[in-house]
């Protein structure tokens, strides 16, 4: 679906907005500060229910204020939805679709797909396991409501194991959690397994875009547990038991998974300049819109300062990839940049947006 | 306002489902009525906090040793339904159709919650298996995960006892607890339920 409008309330530096927007998308122009990427993070929390830059709610609710709302009408073809989300400091959560309620994010999950290009997306690449894992995890559960309903199980059968290993311990329930857990992890490694599968090639092809060369750059998926079959998973979580009870946590599993991109057999990191990084990341998240588009969903890019490293052929290069993948949302903060981007552009100042007009 | 009134309405606060705004009302409406309403509500109150206790066999609450339920002459003393709640156990009351006795539970496990094994009444639960008539146990707790994880455990620790181990149907939607349940639904759970483990008595 396709954004057509957009209510904000006490959002950030946004007291009270209501925008309308235009089916291609749009540049957000405005100076350091204006409020350009808290308005592409509203559209993130509203379609996701996250903060692309990891904010929790009592960063977003504006400064003196409780409660937060913002409200997105999406359209695709006849159809039409009205999303919203509403929480408060004390993080009470409130989600409608067409008028019905929930609390749990998952309501917002099914036929959104929403992709985040912003400067941290090099941690892809350089980053932390846990940071590689949010961006599988946000592609899959787009795709995929089944995946996010198994990861939030999976991740609270962790906590529970956890919480009994590290206390009075009981066999009798570390054997059910394990069991549990280990259909969880089989489910888990199979459905990243495949999402690597499917966007290896294009991660190749759009580097190779990018970089205007031939070279064999590769995304690998690197598994806590090269395993199949949900008994290889219990076996692997039994026989850990012990050393697991001495750590005070479960050791292995979907939790501690990662991947890795590699250029000549050797990981790109350490190894590649910071431009084959950044390309690297860049071509991982590229590859991504295409997985999250493939049952034929529309989808929202969001683009804040992703590409203001890059040298001007760079960006129009990235610029002619992303354009045709679905409604565009930019954020630009000079004149100069204005003229690269063929979409219209609003203006931004201090939680006001108007249509840009030249001069 | 005075010390009183906040420390009545700090106390209505800490009940269930109340928040700031309905404490404050209920405190200010109690101060506008007869005197006779407030000392009927606080007798009421204290009177209930000695007079109940828990049912020395299926630990739900009573005003006696024995509850009315499990002193009952008219119950199937060979089949025991475990629930987690008393409220659980009223709700199947109310839907009249089940005859045997119960066993409250007081929790589901959890121990990131700190509820383990020993933090629920399931000794005494083995201990009643092994000295009343019981032939079947039906497992009556909700869909929540926790919920899920109890009722295997008890599967478990019941395998040595020489009984059928069943569960409450799928009629109960994962996630569901049975406070919420409408009475089709219930009849449904225990009409059909599955059984985990045979045995006979
Ligand atoms: N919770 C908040 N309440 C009010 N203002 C906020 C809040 N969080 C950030 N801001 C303001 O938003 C502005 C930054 O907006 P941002 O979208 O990051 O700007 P840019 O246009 O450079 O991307 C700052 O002026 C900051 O003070
Ligand atoms: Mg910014
Ligand atoms: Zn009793």
């Amino acid at each position: 679906m396709i954004l057509k409008s957009l209510s904000l309330l006490n959002f950030r530096n946004y007291l009270h907005l209501n925008l309308e927007l235009p089916e291609g998308g749009a540049l957000f122009y405005g100076v350091n500060g204006s409020g350009k990427t808290n308005l592409l993070e509203s559209i993130s929390y509203v379609l996701l229910g996250k903060s692309p830059r990891g904010a929790g709610v009592k960063d977003l609710v504006s400064v003196g204020e409780r409660e937060s709302f913002v409200k997105a009408v999406l359209t695709s073809g006849e159809q039409t939805r009205v999303q919203s989300i509403g929480f408060s400091r004390d993080k009470q959560l409130v989600i409608t679709r067409d008028g019905e309620t929930s609390t749990s994010l998952r309501a917002l999950y099914g036929e959104n797909r929403f992709v985040w290009f912003g400067p941290d997306d090099i941690q892809l690449i350089t980053g932390s396991p846990e940071e590689k894992r949010r961006f599988i995890d946000i592609t899959l559960s787009q795709v995929s409501p089944e995946y996010l309903a198994e990861l939030m199980r999976y991740k609270k059968l962790i906590r529970e194991r956890n919480a009994l290993i590290t206390g009075r311990f009981d066999s009798v329930l570390c054997d059910i959690y394990d069991h549990d857990l280990a259909q969880s992890m089989a489910a888990i490694t199979a459905q990243r397994a495949h999402f690597f599968a499917e966007i290896s090639s294009s991660v190749t092809s759009v580097y190779n875009q990018i970089s205007g060369a031939e070279s064999d750059v590769v995304v690998e998926f690197a598994p806590s547990l090269q395993l199949e079959l949900p008994d290889e998973f219990e076996l692997a979580l039994k026989e850990r038991r012990n050393r697991d009870r001495e750590q005070g946590f479960t050791s292995i599993g979907p939790h501690r998974d990662s991947f890795r991109c590699k250029k000549d057999g050797r990981q790109i990191v350490g190894y590649g300049s910071q431009g084959q990084c950044r390309s690297s990341a860049l071509a991982l998240k590229i590859a991504s819109t295409e997985y999250l588009t493939r049952d034929n969903h529309e989808l929202i890019l969001a683009v804040d300062d992703a590409f203001s490293d890059l040298d001007r052929t760079r960006r129009e290069i990235f610029f002619d990839m992303i354009r045709t993948k679905g409604q565009l949302f930019v954020a630009v903060h000079s004149r100069e940049e204005l003229s690269y981007y063929d979409l219209p552009a609003l203006s931004i100042t201090q939680g006001k947006v108007v249509p840009y007009e030249l001069g | 306002m005075t010390d009183s009134v906040q420390r009545l309405a700090a106390a209505l606060q800490k009940l269930p489902s109340v928040g700031e705004k309905s404490a404050w009302r209920m405190a200010l409406h109690l101060l506008e009525q007869d005197e006779a309403i407030s000392y009927e509500l606080a007798h009421a109150l204290v009177a209930a906090k000695q007079k109940v206790r828990r049912c020395d066999r299926c630990f739900t609450w009573s005003e006696t040793a024995i509850c009315s339920v499990c002193s009952s002459e008219n119950r199937d003393t060979t089949t025991l339904c475990v629930v987690e709640k008393p409220r659980d156990m009223w709700v199947l009351e109310q839907s009249g159709r089940y005859r045997g006795v119960y066993h409250v539970l007081g929790g589901v496990l959890s121990p990131m919650n700190g509820i383990t094994a020993d933090s629920l009444t399931l000794e005494e639960l083995r201990n009643r298996i092994s000295s009343e008539p019981i032939a079947e146990v039906i497992i009556g707790l909700g869909g929540s995960n926790e919920a899920e994880t109890t009722a295997h455990y008890i599967s478990r620790i019941l395998q040595e006892f020489p009984i059928t181990v069943s569960r409450f149907a799928r009629g109960l939607s994962a996630g569901m607890d049975l406070e919420y349940a409408d009475r089709f639904t219930l009849d449904q759970a225990l009409n059909e339920r599955r059984v985990i483990t045979g045995g006979y008595r």
